[in-house]
């Protein structure tokens, strides 16, 4: 049985292009950012709570 | 043998055709539809679209249809790597990698000012593999490369190129199919490599077309040109359309 062929779709080229370049411009993985910057062994602490500066009456 | 270079005549060559027009294309061509920063960008993508208005059906062989998904393989990694060079410390202890990421983007910028579109070659490539697995030992490579191009080649591979319109040529050595009408012989490509100093993908498309019903070929590349200038091509009923 002969396959169907395809014709190209109008403006599929630009498409690609588009798609390429939205995933190309993504950040990387943050992970790989911390290992290579060494904030990996960071963690972010509790946070302190303040000191009241409520005045007892 | 017509070497074509305007639109306008390849629109008039295809009307002139009585059936519905078959072409095949060479890596060149997909690739510059597929980034803005290759010179023949707008170019390829209008040629593409005229493709679209005119019924054409192309064709690519499987050598082009792998060069062309590893060449966006590469091209996404370098990206990855110029957004990666960007979010790290230029005092970070790990210099191997601070380099190579630094002289894959100068690369890019260097190639942008000619107008060419960089990407990675096997040798930084295997660098970055092992730069990377150095700095993260665990999945670090591979969700690398899942972010900036595997996730698409996974689940939108088999989208794209339908709705580029790829169609394969697949025959056997010594076999014809509807597009081949003269048997592909491994030794007459070989021979051609041999008699006009062609490189391998170049010759089995030279081949190809030779043996082949599709009236024209699109390629990017000018040697193609050069080849078919010979006497042995010319008495064909075939074109050329030469993006340059």
């Amino acid at each position: 049985m002969n396959k169907i062929a395809r014709v190209p779709k109008k403006g599929a080229g630009r498409r690609l292009a588009q798609k390429l370049k939205e995933l190309g411009q993504q950040k990387p993985p943050q992970t790989l950012i911390d290992k290579i910057n060494g904030d990996e062994k960071k963690k972010v602490a509790a946070p302190t709570p303040s000191a009241s500066k409520d005045v007892e009456i | 043998m017509q070497i074509l270079r305007d639109p306008e005549f390849l629109s008039k060559y295809f009307h002139s055709l009585e059936a519905q027009p078959k072409c095949l294309v060479d890596t060149g061509f997909l690739y510059a539809l597929a980034y803005a920063d290759d010179r023949l960008f707008e170019q390829a993508n209008d040629l593409l679209d005229l493709l679209s208005d005119h019924g054409v059906i192309f064709y690519i062989n499987v050598i082009s249809r792998m060069e062309f998904v590893d060449l966006l393989f590469r091209k996404q990694v370098t990206q990855g790597c110029i957004e990666l060079f960007s979010n790290i410390k230029h005092n970070t202890q790990y210099k191997g990698i601070f380099n190579l990421l630094k002289d894959i983007r100068d690369k890019d910028t260097a190639a942008r000012r000619k107008s060419q579109s960089y990407k990675l070659d096997e040798y930084r490539l295997k660098k970055l593999r092992e730069n990377i697995k150095f700095v993260h030992e665990l999945g670090g490579w591979e969700d690398f490369c899942q972010k900036y191009v595997g996730s698409m080649l996974q689940n939108e591979w088999m989208m794209i190129e339908e709705d580029l319109g790829l169609n394969f040529v697949e025959v056997m050595e010594g076999s014809v199919s509807d597009e081949i009408t003269s048997p592909l012989r491994w030794k007459d490509m070989v021979d051609l490599m041999g008699e006009h100093g062609l490189r391998g993908p170049d010759a089995m498309i030279l081949h190809l077309f030779m043996k082949s019903k599709f009236e024209v070929l699109i390629t990017t590349d000018s040697d193609f040109k050069l080849c078919l200038d010979n006497q042995f091509f010319t008495s064909r009923n075939k074109a050329v359309y030469l993006l340059t």
